[in-house]
């Protein structure tokens, strides 16, 4: 959709696993970087009276207490600052690491941010707040979230006007799609559902479940072998097969009206 | 070891005894089983950490260093774990074929348990 719009901004917030720029920047790692910090703590020994008070404190056992020596483990860190808070000997201070980075590559028609997750770190949100700060209101801006209904996905939604469920029929994308709903209904996010790899005789498994629920499906992918031939030679689609152009404008409308017309009804 | 105390810690799937099974994770065990060497002692404790959102093994090599263990054998010991183990000075050996804690603690007895590489942790 993104290519098939002008003014676009897409941020890749798929931050784990991040490829929107295979299709949209495929040079991305030489272009512009910055860093995502986050603080850690650090403990000075000397002062350090192994009174145990950080230890006990930190909720995701990010400190241990080995023969009166904290032990920090960086990775489990939350980077709350707790431990710095608790210390009754101003023996911890804090350190900053980088956690992720952004990369940016600017196009005709798109700006394009993407948000990637150091290997080894386990923290996305931090990565996505600060992707999100890069936000232009001026845009039509379109976020690629990771995929689930943990922490990483919930940020990159939150404060949206609207979020698009991709889900395939079948059994598995049935099940994750339900998750999903239950998410997006719980942090009252209008929403509506496409279709990927759609084929007939199987579309029936998400078609019953969103009429059900009162879901719109607002566009079906066809499971097709150009489409995914295309997609393994790094070629969108949508620039390559005929009436996908003006299928994805469509959606983007189709998009608007769901999202004012929630609105509407909420401010009823 | 002549004589001196020895503290060994072995993963367990519940309070039990010698006959109880050993469990196939170190950090999230839902019991220790602490034998004393010097008089074959058992005693069994919670794994408070087991049931943490994070940081499993860690919290369970606390609980370890808290206890006064010398050494502990499990089958599989994460990263952080065999990291905060070690710095504790605690021996880290190695679990394969035992499948009940007095196996474990018999080939303990006998020196017959290696020294444990750490493997990969756990999802989070």
């Amino acid at each position: 959709m993104a290519l098939a719009l002008e003014n676009v901004q897409l941020l890749d917030a798929d931050v784990e696993e991040p490829n929107d720029y295979l299709f949209i920047s495929p040079e991305i790692e030489n272009k512009k970087v910055e860093s995502v910090m986050r603080l850690i703590p650090e403990v000075d020994d000397d002062k350090c009276t192994a009174c145990r008070k950080c230890v006990d404190f930190c909720e995701y056992n990010a400190l241990a207490m080995m023969l009166d020596n904290v032990l920090v483990f960086e990775e489990v860190c939350h980077s709350c600052g707790g431990c710095k808070i608790v210390c009754p000997e101003n023996a911890i201070t804090e350190k900053e690491k980088e956690l992720g980075k952004l990369r940016h590559d600017k196009l005709d028609e798109i700006d394009f941010w993407q948000g990637e997750l150091n290997t080894g770190e386990e923290k996305a949100v931090p990565v996505i707040e600060k992707l999100k700060t890069k936000i232009d209101r001026d845009k039509k801006v379109i976020i690629d979230s990771p995929p689930g209904t943990t922490c990483p996905t919930i940020e990159a939604i939150t404060d949206t006007d609207f979020t698009v469920v991709v889900t395939e029929p079948s059994s598995f994308g049935l099940h994750d799609l339900k998750m999903v709903v239950e998410m997006l209904v719980q942090i009252k996010q209008p929403f509506a559902v496409v279709i990927n790899r759609a084929e007939a005789d199987s579309d029936y498994l998400i078609e019953d479940y969103c009429q059900e629920e009162g879901i719109n499906i607002l566009l079906k992918i066809p499971f097709s072998r150009k489409i995914a031939e295309l997609y393994s030679n790094g070629k969108p689609f949508v620039n390559e097969i005929e009436g996908w152009q003006r299928k994805f404008e469509k959606l983007y409308r189709d998009i608007r009206k769901e999202a004012s017309g929630y609105e509407r009804n909420n401010s009823n | 070891m002549g004589g001196y105390k020895m503290k060994i810690v072995i993963p367990a799937v519940e309070d039990g005894n010698f006959e109880t099974e050993i469990h196939e994770n170190f950090g999230r065990a839902d019991y220790f089983a602490l034998v004393n060497s010097d008089n074959d002692e058992i005693e069994f404790v919670k794994n408070t950490a087991a049931a943490q959102s994070s940081g499993a093994g860690v919290g369970a090599a606390q609980l370890c260093a808290d206890r006064g263990a010398d050494a502990v054998a499990a089958y599989h010991f994460g990263p952080k774990a065999y990291k905060a183990l070690r710095a504790a000075g605690i021996e880290v050996l190695d679990l394969n074929k035992q499948n009940l804690i007095k196996e474990a603690y018999n080939d303990y007895q006998a020196g017959k348990l290696a020294e444990a590489v750490a493997g990969p942790g756990g999802h989070h």
